[in-house]
């Protein structure tokens, strides 16, 4: 459970942010009506899922086949489709190239079989959570061949057998859903015999439930049902016998549980991917290795078989009307050889297909291009799917990669950039850098060397010092000047902060003026580093973000330390006015100043492998800066360290008090306006006679 | 088999001893192998129609004689002749010729009167007269509504719609036929308790075509009035299928239900370029079909935001039209409303939907329920219109028979009416050169550190560059529009004034772009949405429209914080006219010579501000006297009828509907109707409408192609509201532009100008489109070659036959 704890963290911050942004990017447009009922998403460059070029067209709608409830589907063989016709109790076989009913198997064992799966023998196995078994029928015939009950192994003896969906791998072994199993998916051998709890699906908790798991009593705690795992929907095998599982998970479960491919031990290969999507009711898996899933509300996503989402469609409203395309309750998806998606529908029990469209097929192919090492065929299909779409992420990345095979860097850098991806768009700009670098050392360094040389020979020239001391007076003469004195003294802060302090609070150096103009120089060089760092660590882009917190928050946080700290030295015998503490904050803040700068500068040459350098001159800076604020806070305030550590922590409270009244205040005025307004709009409307 | 079955698993398990990288690779080989195959796969598969299809028409119909004992005779017009049934409310129409007869309602008993005559029969005799067949799902409230003339909805106190019919069984409804002139009828209809006290008369015009029904507002009088919830007239007009349940005189009661011969036929319904709804019985039960003509009116719908934008837009009736056609070119109708269209719904049953039957009606809607919100946190309650709707009714049925009895002969008795209303005007469009469509987005605003910027994707001196590129080569007729030609783009600059940004051009740039060309003879015009808005552009408070709850209009919320605008709103139908014709002005002194509208084409929208309110009858006229008053031709996307008089070229037009599952073919209705009359424009073929497919579609619907472009590429609206045109930039589209014209162009030049005068099915995807002079278009959207004439059209081709 706590395996990969960071890597959890992260993969359910991202995906609750995703979550939250599952908006349909779609402002009021100039489109007309098109062939399509759903729309088509996908992410674009910094996550956002927006609209794209339709991937699917509804194709067929089967309303014929008299179904109940019916809740499984899969292909067979002959592109045969195998439905769980479950409140009929039958399975029904039917033909998608005539439209025909191929076959009606009804065994009389059936009390509500769920789950189908077909092998590449022609054995048809049928999970039938109410008769506790699991039926294996000829798929051609109907016949049947034998049946698995609940398994006789101690280590079973507890669990519930009520299978609900099923799928067989290529040596017969059966991987079970179970009806309220929580520990995993039942594995089965090909005799039937119970060989242990395949995967298991993992739980996290909120910091609500953290604070619960302190406060609770464990009956309390076991009595929470929303700290159960999600359950899986559905398992299944793909042509080389790989397991795929997905899961309907609870809403706050961020564990990317909801698609897994499981290697042979049952660990979730897909681990370090984003799933997207909570809730999936079935998968399947075509011969290209792409992975379809589906939710109950009828979003279908597609997936590449790293895991990848490519797109997903649907409708997701509309719910109470019969469109083609759009479902009340989705419990089953299957995908046959030509790449048709036939998806069921249990509550308005009917089947419905989709077709690709020209821009998916080319989407797959050149995945599978790319997949097979064809690099430069996969970069011409690459090139139509961009036609298509040129904010394709996919499309931007699998050009740049395809780019990066043939040693085009240049283009595939430009190509990262438009996908948004940072890692291989570091690779490629390592190698562009590299590239320069080796053309351009030589004279690179024979500049430098030429730049010295020059300035020793101007050294041996100049023995009576007649221009350096002309250099030096100007120098002076400039840092002397009384409007750039003060302004020069954030260099004597940064170097000697005890001294400096000191003549600062004696008023012989520094002035109010020259620490107006550094604080501006921060906000300057705080809003350079928020909005324009280099592509490989700016992860927020300037039209993400809202400068109303990242401009209000700065001058905020600014205004309240500086009364909190004034208010609370006050009570603690600090001797600095809000003008010295403004002062000092101010001037001790110009080594953070130049860091951000700097390292605003940094971030635009450097690849992933010298993050390091990066994060070590920002943590540099600002330990640096740190230490300038401390030794200036027990300077101006003439306090001592223990004294000093007292009087910020104290203001740290202070402010996070200050916060949270600022916040309920601001919450309480919004419901006394709203209690007004009701108050008023209730006088109109009986005064006007408007009810 | 089982053996079989058996074998082969042993077989696999052998092969599973000796895994390894061959199966890696063979995996690799497979998928490729995979997707290449995929292609051919499908393309090579029969062509099977869907519901985006027209498919072959429906069987010939066999009709049983109706008796006429308890029918009068009300007179004859030309060929038709028209009886009455007092005590069902039922008109007989029967051609003299005995080419069709149709009936207002079913004519059938109440299953109660019938159950009440067997269970008191004495004699044997008496129950064979008495045990009729009984209606499967027709209770007593249907059986009335399926025979009446009239029959209204209305509100209970809880609010909840019940229906009252003019031959109701009980006292609800009581109806009088009175005779006012030799063609004209008056039926006097009272409901009463249990319904409102509620005095409608129907005025009832008999001609050598059809049937009128008139509805006057000042006439409904009675204290339940503000109750009605809407008006239907004549519902089950057409209607196809029932079960009955036949009596069982062994064992003495009635029996199984056995479903009635369902005459083979279809309805249409105006759900985009037009959708048929052939008659089926159905193993499920399906939703039922309703179309608000000229869309819902927002101001007025339940809630004051749209709680549907995750979804496609769904296409609305642009014209108050429907009609049933029965047989293989047999018998039809086609009903169109002449007053009170903007209030009207089109609604259809589909079989197994609450009755068995299948059955299209109009519906006018007088009072409606809305939420009335009280604070900000969105509670409320709901409640009625404060005031009912006050309009006039007019609706007309033509009969049609033989080879007019199809959706062709609906479409073009439909247009023959607008021409003799002065609505539409033939041969406006004129032989020779096809057009081509090119509209440019030249700017879109996103998000930055102070306020928006403006981003820029084609200037004025790069969209003419693109103009010349297409005009030099073989387009020679060209039309476009500029969206976010302004300070502001697309999303926020203002639709009432112009402020030109030098960065895309000045003034005088756009006036030199103009002369220019003018000059080439291409009509290019700045365009403009006049109902959305949003905070960026303008104050919503003093400009938006108010719900009927008094509460702004909110047409699209979105949660994408990057996006500049996140919450769009209606403007009022004064301001949008206002607008428009301010901007119309500054266009034509520019040297516009047309001027591209948006938004007010398509949505009315009605305003209740408490001191400017303005009905939507009354927004109706407010836009249809701006479109009017322009100085310049006006290009309109996908206009409302309403607009058509006054509209040059209709832009955007729906070839497709919204594809209801009950919907089972597409037809380019709308097309028949507007063909020769105005320019008509398809989609923009960047976005989901590119196929080859989509091209053969344009010809078969006689639509112009239409492209959306920019100079630079479409990543750069990646932060915009314009992220939807996710696929524009010209250097990609120029040689598809030009491929998509040659093909078309050489098709359509030769038919412009040229009455169409049908459109058959020759075979499953197959298309016959007969113009005058004998000229013939096929269009081959399958896969295998056709043969017409002699003459093969290859697959996923069309062709000529001049």
């Amino acid at each position: 459970m706590e395996r990969n704890g960071l890597m959890i963290m992260v993969k359910a911050i991202l995906a609750f942010i995703l979550a939250a942004l599952f908006a349909f990017g779609s402002p009021m447009t100039l489109l007309a009506v098109g062939p399509n009922t759903t729309m088509t998403f996908a992410f674009n460059r910094r996550g956002w899922v927006v609209r794209t070029q339709d991937a699917y067209l509804p194709y067929r709608n089967i309303t014929t086949l008299g179904l109940n409830q019916p809740t499984g589907m899969v292909f067979g063989n002959h592109d045969l489709l195998y439905i769980a016709d479950t409140g009929n109790r039958r399975i029904i076989v039917f033909d998608t190239q005539t439209e025909e009913v191929h076959n009606i198997f009804e065994f009389e064992g059936f009390q509500s079989p769920r789950g189908v799966f077909v092998t590449a023998e022609d054995w048809l196995y049928v999970a039938d959570a109410r008769a506790n078994a699991v039926f294996i029928l000829c798929a051609l015939t109907g016949e049947h061949i034998r049946s698995h009950y609940t398994p006789t192994s101690m280590a079973f003896t507890d669990t519930l057998f009520s299978p609900n969906r099923i799928a067989v791998d290529l040596r017969g072994n059966m991987f079970i859903v179970g009806e309220g199993v929580y520990d995993g998916v039942i594995q089965l051998s090909n005799g039937g015999e119970f060989l242990g709890f395949f995967a298991a699906n993992r739980t996290t908790r909120t910091f609500i439930q953290m604070l619960q798991d302190i406060f609770f009593t464990e009956r309390q705690r076991n009595a929470r049902i929303d700290r159960l795992p999600g359950t899986f929907s559905n398992v299944t095998v793909d042509n080389r016998g790989v397991i795929y599982s997905v899961s309907i998970l609870p809403m706050g479960n961020f564990t990317g549980d909801g698609l897994k491919r499981h290697d042979m031990a049952g660990r979730d290969t897909f681990d370090d991917m984003i799933i997207w999507g909570l809730q999936h009711v079935d998968l399947c898996v075509d011969a290209g290795g792409f992975i379809y899933t589906v939710s109950p509300d009828g979003w279908i996503y597609v997936f590449t078989n790293r895991g990848e989402m490519i797109f997903y469609f649907g409708a997701g409203h509309l719910l109470d009307t019969d469109i083609a395309g759009l479902f009340r309750s989705v419990t089953a998806l299957a995908v046959s050889s030509a790449g048709d998606i036939w998806v069921l529908d249990d509550q308005s029990n009917f089947l419905q297909s989709f077709r690709p469209t020209e821009y998916t097929r080319s989407v797959f192919e050149a995945i599978t291009l790319f997949n097979a090492g064809l690099y430069e065929e996969s970069a011409v299909v690459w090139e139509d799917v961009l036609r298509h779409n040129q904010m394709s992420v996919l499309a931007h990345t699998g050009m740049g990669r395809a780019q990066l095979h043939q040693g085009n860097h240049t283009q595939a850098m430009a190509s990262f950039y438009l996908g948004g991806h940072r890692d291989y768009y570091s690779t490629a700009y390592w190698e562009v850098r590299n590239q320069w670098l080796m053309d351009n050392l030589t004279v690179v360094l024979l500049t430098v060397a030429g730049l010295f040389l020059l300035l020793s020979v101007m050294r041996h020239l100049d023995r009576k010092r007649v221009v350096a001391g002309a250099w030096g007076g100007a120098k002076a003469k400039v840092m002397n000047a009384p409007f750039l004195k003060p302004v020069f003294f954030a260099f004597s802060v940064a170097r000697h902060p005890i001294d400096s302090y000191y003549y600062m609070k004696l008023k012989e150096k520094g002035s109010l003026g020259g620490a107006v103009f550094h604080f501006v120089l921060f906000f300057a060089a705080y809003m350079v580093f928020q909005t324009s760092r280099g592509f490989l660590v700016q992860m927020t882009e300037v039209v993400d973000m809202d400068f109303m917190v990242v401009i209000g928050g700065f001058f905020g946080l600014f205004i309240l330390f500086i009364l909190s700290n004034y208010l609370v030295t006050s009570i603690y015998d600090g001797e600095g006015s809000v003008a010295d503490i403004f002062k000092l904050v101010s001037y001790g803040v110009f080594p953070l100043t130049i860091t951000l700068f700097g390292v605003t500068a940094l971030s635009h040459v450097i690849t992933h492998n010298e993050l390091f350098l990066l994060n070590f001159t920002l943590f540099f800076g600002f330990a640096y800066t740190v230490s300038v604020l401390w030794l200036g806070f027990q300077e101006i305030h003439n306090y001592g360290f223990k004294q000093t550590f007292l009087s910020l922590f104290v203001t740290a409270c202070f402010m996070v008090i200050a916060i949270v009244v600022l916040f309920n205040l601001s919450i309480l005025l919004n419901e006394v306006r709203g209690f007004i307004e009701s108050i008023a709009r209730e006088v109109y409307a009986h005064v006007t006679g408007m009810y | 088999m089982l053996r079989g079955c058996i074998d082969k698993i042993r077989g696999s398990e052998s092969e599973i001893r000796n895994p390894g990288r061959i199966r890696t690779k063979l995996g690799v080989i497979i998928a490729v192998v995979a997707v290449l195959l995929m292609v051919p796969a499908v393309v090579l598969a029969n062509f099977i129609p869907t519901n985006r299809d027209t498919r072959m028409p429906p069987a010939v119909a066999v009709f049983e004689d109706i008796p006429m004992d308890e029918y009068a005779f009300l007179g004859q017009f030309g060929d038709l002749r028209y009886y009455y049934r007092a005590d069902r409310d039922v008109i007989m129409v029967r051609c003299a010729l005995g080419r069709f007869v149709w009936r207002t309602g079913l004519d059938v008993p109440f299953n109660r009167d019938i159950e009440d005559a067997v269970f008191w029969a004495q004699t044997e005799e008496e129950l064979r007269l008495a045990a009729m067949p009984i209606q499967q799902r027709l209770n007593a409230t249907w059986t009335a509504m399926a025979n009446s003339l009239l029959t209204i909805q209305y509100f209970e106190l809880t609010y909840t719609t019940t229906m009252a019919s003019s031959a109701a069984h009980d006292n609800s409804g009581r109806s009088t036929l009175m005779q006012l002139a030799p063609h004209h009828f008056r039926l006097d209809v009272q409901f009463a308790a249990p319904a409102p006290d509620i005095f409608i008369p129907l005025h009832i015009f008999l001609s050598d075509t059809g049937i009128t029904y008139e509805i006057y507002a000042h006439e409904i009088t009675g204290t339940g009035v503000d109750r009605m919830n809407a008006i239907l007239i004549t519902p089950f007009l057409g209607a196809s299928g029932g079960m009955r349940r036949h009596f069982d005189f062994e064992a003495n009661t009635f029996g199984e239900p056995e479903p009635d011969y369902m005459v083979p036929g279809y309805a249409f319904v105006p759900d985009g370029s037009g959708a048929l709804m052939r008659f089926q019985e159905n193993t499920v039960q399906l939703s039922l079909y309703t179309g608000h003509v000229f869309g819902e009116n927002p101001a007025d719908a339940m809630f004051f935001s749209n709680d549907e934008v995750g979804a496609v837009e769904r296409p609305h009736p642009l014209m108050p039209v429907f009609g049933v056609t029965q047989g293989h070119d047999q018998q039809a109708f086609v009903a169109w409303a002449d007053k009170g269209a903007e209030y009207m719904e089109i609604v259809m049953y589909p079989e197994r939907n609450m009755t068995h039957y299948n059955f299209v009606y109009p519906r006018f809607v007088k009072n409606a329920r809305i939420f009335q919100v009280y604070n900000r946190s969105g509670d409320g309650f709901f409640r009625l219109f404060p005031d009912r709707r006050e309009y006039d009714i007019s609706i007309s049925y033509k009969f049609l028979h033989g080879g007019d009895a199809n959706h062709v002969g609906m479409a073009r008795a439909y247009r023959a009416h607008l021409i003799g209303e002065g609505i539409l005007t033939p041969a406006s469009v004129q032989s020779g050169t096809m057009p081509l469509r090119m509209d440019f987005i030249m700017s879109d605003v996103r998000r930055s550190v102070l306020g928006t910027t403006n981003v820029i994707t084609t200037t004025i001196d790069q969209a003419e560059h693109i103009i010349r590129d297409v005009m030099t080569s073989g387009v020679g007729s060209l039309n476009g529009g500029l969206l976010g030609f302004q300070n502001g783009g697309v999303t926020t600059g203002h639709p009432g004034r112009i402020r030109f940004n030098r960065n895309i051009g000045t003034r005088r740039n756009f006036r030199n772009f103009f002369d220019e060309m003018n000059g080439l003879g291409a009509d290019i015009s700045f365009a403009q949405d006049y109902l959305h808005i949003n905070r960026l552009q303008m104050n919503l408070p003093r400009n938006q429209a108010f719900h009927r709850n008094r509460w702004g209009l909110r047409a699209w919320d979105s949660f994408e914080p990057f996006l500049p605008v996140n919450e769009i709103s209606l403007a009022r139908p004064a301001r949008s006219v206002d607008w428009l014709a301010r901007q119309t002005r500054t266009a034509v002194n520019t040297g516009a010579v047309s001027h591209t509208v948006n938004g007010i084409t398509n949505n009315l929208v009605s305003h209740w501000g408490r001191r400017d309110a303005t009905g939507l009858t009354e927004s109706m006229e407010m836009v249809r006297n701006a479109f009017a008053s322009s100085p310049v031709p006006i290009n309109a996307h996908s206009p409302n009828l309403y607009l058509w008089e006054y509209t040059h070229r209709f832009l955007q037009a729906p070839v497709f509907n919204t594809q209801f599952m009950i919907s089972t073919d597409t037809v380019p209705f709308l097309q028949l109707v507007l063909h020769n009359t105005m320019e008509v424009y398809a989609p923009y073929a960047n976005f989901s409408f590119y196929t080859q497919a989509d091209i053969l579609r344009m010809i078969d619907y006689n639509v112009f192609p239409s492209f959306v472009v920019t100079y630079r590429p479409a990543h750069y609206l990646g932060n915009t509201n314009s992220l939807n045109f996710y696929s524009t930039e010209y250097a990609i589209y120029r040689d598809i532009i030009l491929d998509v014209y040659n093909q078309m162009s050489s098709i359509l030049s030769h038919t412009m100008g040229l009455e169409w005068l049908d459109r058959r099915v020759l075979a499953n995807g197959v298309i016959l489109n007969v113009y005058e002079r004998g000229s013939e278009v096929v269009i081959n959207y399958t896969q295998q070659p056709f043969e017409h004439r002699g003459i093969y059209v290859p697959p996923q081709s069309a062709r000529l036959f001049p």
